[in-house]
């Protein structure tokens, strides 16, 4: 009795467990980090979201047009760890970003740092192995 | 056993009830963004970002280094047509920019639109956003 209880339990734990751990990648399975990236925007979306947060930031290009790029961060007990919260970064914030742009070349990065446009420095918690400042 | 199992179920529930929670709350809230303009070939970046406060809408047209506050917004439940009023720099000067639309796809998170004409100043024309 005891061990089918057990498999019942299980057997529901495995079906309710959040689908998003299959969302999670390798950093060298998406990104490159021989493509560096800097860009400046505004950003127009937070998405605090596990395995990763992401925000989106809108760029106008030298011709006037505006692209939509994604910035992938680390997860969010990992930004909230480094000193984050909801607030650290809002909708309309102009924003640089560094990083690691994504292989496929779409408009996706994995973000290493964000400098608001108060000048403050924020850590972002890469999943870029090497990333020295993940340390800090 | 019946109390575990009992307590199993009760967080089963939580955790699928919990998430309810996250949802916007109202079908203008949010971060939008689009183009409005007189012609196809004049079209001109549009942001905005609405809030509700539980009494009222609130918002800015494009949020960031040119934010400018809405003076005015109505929205009639019963079509979703949603009017928005401020003043734009233009020229050297300003002018009123009253844009008129409704908002469609209420229920889609993906998909949700806010479209319709728009003055500023003499100048008239269409616009379109999308949520974000």
């Amino acid at each position: 009795m005891n061990a089918k209880f057990a498999l019942f339990l299980s057997t529901l734990l495995v079906a309710f467990s959040p689908a998003q751990v299959f969302a999670h990648h390798a950093f060298a399975a998406e990104f490159d980090s021989n493509s560096p990236i800097e860009v400046e925007g505004t950003v127009i979306k937070v998405e605090w979201t596990n395995p990763h947060t992401y925000f989106f930031i809108e760029v106008e290009t030298e011709d006037g047009r505006f692209e939509e790029w994604a910035m992938e961060m680390g997860s969010p007990n990992g930004l909230l760890r480094r000193g984050w919260s909801r607030n650290s970064l809002k909708i309309g914030d102009v924003v640089t970003v560094t990083g690691s742009r994504a292989r496929d070349g779409k408009a996706k990065a994995s973000a290493e740092t964000v400098v608001l446009d108060s000048g403050e420095r924020l850590f972002v918690g890469t999943s870029r192995p090497d990333f020295e400042e993940n340390d800090k | 056993m019946t109390r575990i199992f009992r307590l199993f179920c009760l967080g089963i529930f939580l955790s699928l009830a919990l998430p309810t929670t996250a949802q916007v709350g109202h079908p203008a809230k949010g971060s939008w963004t689009g183009y409005y303009g007189p012609n196809e070939s004049d079209q001109r970046r549009f942001r905005l970002l609405l809030d509700w406060t539980g009494a009222e809408i609130t918002g800015v047209i494009n949020p960031g280094r040119r934010a400018i506050s809405l003076d005015k917004v109505e929205l009639d439940y019963s079509t979703w047509m949603m009017t928005l009023e401020a003043e734009l720099p233009l020229d050297g000067g300003t002018a009123r920019f009253v844009v008129t639309g409704k908002i469609e796809n209420l229920g889609s998170w993906t998909n949700r639109r806010y479209s319709g004409t728009y003055t500023l100043g003499g100048e008239s024309g269409e616009f379109w956003l999308s949520l974000n």
